[in-house]
């Protein structure tokens, strides 16, 4: 297993004598694959059901997303790819801006922007009753 | 371990890049252009599922040719990056790392993601 196979900004960051953020990389490293496992399952999964049982109305499409299941495993789909969104725009951001004070202000931006549209989603699909 | 004088040749036209490059850049283009349509998703959703008026904007917008575009250059961005990330599963688990089968397998990922858009648009005809 090649794990922590990293990212340039992940190089740059461990680079020899930070040994003790190394589990950081790490950690991201496996959070980027596992999210990325959930959703293709997730993706698969939803599109077989919907494709099976395609909503004709208004009210058929809000009964199946009132569907608990469907409501916790979307809800967790999304929040999933948003950390995924965070962690791939992290790593192209700090390999290509290397103007700290412009690499600073796009990271907390994206990072607001992830922020608010995990509770926009989380909002969206939490509330939908039939 | 800085080296300042080491030379830097970034002159894209002229670097040889291999399908694998080109793969590696396609999944990061595809990851930027999918986050920044992340708003436009999920208002679309929350619009769909907040009232019936809404729900017919939306089914409505599929009739139209250009947002069918759009549509497809989002399942092509999805599909490449749903299959050159089952690649790079493969890779961490030392699967086809060297480069006949990466380029195979890179080529595939191109292949596969082109099928699905092309399944896409014969669905949508």
């Amino acid at each position: 297993m090649c794990v922590g196979r990293g990212t340039a900004s992940d190089s740059y960051r461990h680079g020899g004598d930070v040994m003790s953020r190394k589990s950081i990389g790490l950690r991201t490293w496996l959070m980027q694959r596992l999210s990325a496992v959930y959703m293709m399952l997730f993706v698969v999964g939803f599109a077989i059901y919907f494709i099976s049982n395609t909503p004709a109305s208004f009210l058929e499409w809000r009964m199946m997303m009132a569907n608990t299941f469907v409501a916790i495993t979307a809800t967790l789909f999304f929040l999933l790819l948003l950390v995924h969104a965070w962690i791939g725009m992290r790593d192209v951001i700090m390999d290509y801006i290397h103007i700290d004070g412009l690499r600073l202000l796009l990271l907390t931006g994206v990072g607001f922007a992830l922020l608010g549209a995990a509770i926009w989603i989380t909002k969206i699909l939490l509330t939908v009753t039939v | 371990m800085e080296n300042k004088k080491r030379p830097v040749f970034l002159d894209l036209t002229r670097i040889d890049m291999p399908v694998m490059a080109v793969l590696s850049v396609a999944h990061r283009i595809t990851g930027i252009v999918m986050f920044l349509s992340i708003p436009a998703v999920i208002y679309l959703l929350g619009l769909s599922l907040n009232s019936p008026q809404g729900y017919e904007k939306v089914t409505s917008l599929f009739d139209s040719g250009l947002f069918r575009l759009v549509l497809l250059m989002a399942l092509w961005c999805f599909a490449h990056h749903f299959f050159a990330g089952i690649r790079y599963f493969m890779l961490d688990l030392d699967i086809g790392v060297d480069v006949v089968n990466g380029r195979k397998s890179a080529w595939c990922v191109l292949g596969a993601g082109l099928l699905v858009t092309v399944i896409g648009m014969v669905v949508m005809l």
